[in-house]
This record gives C-alpha cells, structure tokens and sequence, in this order.
C-alpha cells in the first residue's frame, strides 16, 4: 500500500471515529494480547475499482464502540447486546469515507454488506500485514488494513 | 403537533442513533417506526402515517433505492418526504438520489444539526416550552 494511501486509512480512521463515536485515536500501538479475543469486520467496495476495509480490534474496543454509538455505558446490557452491530455499522461508515478519500467522489462504489468474525485469539497471520495501520483507543489496539484489488484475498 | 418518522437501515444501532439525533436535535418527533430493510419498510407504511422515511442505501433485501422507485409508484406512498443517510458520497449518487425523488440526503456521521436542517421543514421543532413550531427552509433538494 502507497505511504499515501495508508496516511489516508489512518486519518480517515481517525477522523470518523471522532465524528460518529465520539473516541480519539493514540497513533502510539498497544502491544497485542496473544491470548485476547478480538474481532474482525470487513467492508468492500465495487466498481471501477475494487477493495476491501478491515477492522480488527478486541471484543472490549467493540462494546466501547457501542456504548458510545448508543450513549450508554459499556457495562450496560445494550453495550454488549449490540456490540457486533455498531462495530459493522462503525465499518461501513469509515468504508465510505476510506473510498472517498482514496478514489474521490466522482464515481459510484458499492459497499458490501459488512460482515464480521470473533476469534478466541488473533491468528498469526494478522502479523503478516505491515500495511495495518496500527492505534490504541482508550487503552485497546486497533488495527486497520487497507486491501486493493487483487490484493483482496490476501491475508485471509 | 408531534409528527411521526420511519427509520430504515439495516443496522439497529444507526436507528437508535438516528432517533436519539432528531431527539437531541430538538425535532418535534412523535413515534419512531424502524425497518431493517425495504421489506420491513413498506410493512410499517402498511401500517402507519408517517410524515418523513429516513432511509439507508446500502441493505439486505430491498435497499434504499429500490425502496425510493417502490415507494414513488405508489399512489399512497409517493408523497411522503424521503430522507437518505448513507455513507456514500458520489456525485452521481446524490444526483440519482434526486431524480428518484428523495427530498433530502445526509452523509453519516451526520451532527444533530445537520439533521435539523434537513428534517425541520419536514417536522418542525419543540421551541423552549416544548410546542412545535413549523419553520421555512432548510438544508434539502
């Protein structure tokens, strides 16, 4: 991925976590728990060019997220209930701006329904992408990847 | 008057967000319907008067502008006011959005102003004792 294109992901990352949940991005990584249980949501995009928007981050960043989305605390019920669904949501809206901001507002792109996974621990094969932008919110990394084209089933 | 609203998307944190918003907005908002898709949509407006359809594009099912075109051929439904918010920002996809007849488009995240701007003539806001008050203008089409 061009250095471009990642500061691009990175601020637009930053900048739709600020406007729709409210949380602020450290560009400081927190080192990864081996043994956490994280989430990864995808988001990709259709038409005269094609990508896909990773998000992986823990279980705990994903109630944080919609706690705030939702303007409850993390410990309440609808925090977790929904938990998967704002981190989807939260995709899909960072998705569009990644698209604006990578490929301008000229032409039409079709999201992809975002589809999500939960994992016991994060594969080693995460590691392997030296593209992720990597961030902390509120004590708990993030990880962002950027996939192009052909590049799509990579890192699967 | 408090006017009733229709919240489609498919995500049910953006419908709770949206209706928090118009609350926070200081929309004169009475019922809050929600549909996940155009599906579930066209059920609700079965069912219910509604005087303004928020709608996502991008859904399962029966998305935004299918929903528009279905909503547009139906003699009982083509006049009530349809707002789009989705995260898509072509041009051509505003532009399609108008042709079709949304009277109004918002780009998520969307500040409870913006909202404002965009729903007030469509449901008129609280005034500081809580009555409802029309206003002119606004952010649409």
């Amino acid at each position: 991925m061009q250095e471009q294109q990642r500061q691009l992901l990175a601020a637009t990352f930053s900048d739709t976590l600020a406007d729709l949940a409210f949380m602020f991005a450290d560009d400081e990584p927190t080192p990864v728990d081996p043994k956490g249980a994280w989430v990864e949501v995808s988001v990709s995009y259709h038409g005269p060019i094609e990508g896909e928007v990773r998000l992986r981050c823990t279980e705990a960043f994903s109630v944080m997220m919609a706690a705030n989305l939702l303007g409850v605390a993390p410990e309440d019920e609808p925090a977790h209930d929904e938990a998967d669904d704002a981190l989807k949501e939260f995709l899909n809206v960072l998705c569009g701006h990644v698209v604006t901001a990578i490929h301008g507002t000229h032409d039409v792109f079709s999201l992809s329904i975002p589809s999500l996974r939960h994992y016991a621990s994060p594969p080693a094969s995460w590691d392997q992408d030296p593209d992720a932008v990597e961030v902390t919110v509120q004590g708990e990394p993030v990880r962002v990847v950027y996939l192009a084209q052909s590049s799509c089933t990579a890192g699967t | 008057m408090p006017r009733d609203v229709l919240v489609v998307d498919d995500s049910a944190t953006m419908r709770k967000m949206v209706s928090r918003t118009m609350d926070l907005a200081g929309l004169d908002v009475g019922n809050v319907y929600e549909a996940s898709n155009g599906i579930e949509a066209l059920a609700q407006l079965a069912s219910h008067c509604v005087s303004v359809v928020i709608v996502d594009i991008n859904m399962p099912t029966m998305n935004g502008m299918q929903l528009l075109r279905r909503m547009k051929e139906n003699d009982r439904l083509k006049g009530i006011p349809i707002v789009v918010a989705t995260t898509e920002g072509s041009q051509q996809r505003i532009e399609e959005m108008n042709a079709l007849g949304a009277q109004g488009y918002l780009r998520k995240p969307f500040r409870p102003e913006q909202l404002r701007d965009v729903l007030q003539p469509l449901v008129g806001v609280k005034d500081d004792a809580g009555t409802a008050t029309t206003a002119s203008g606004g952010n649409l089409f």
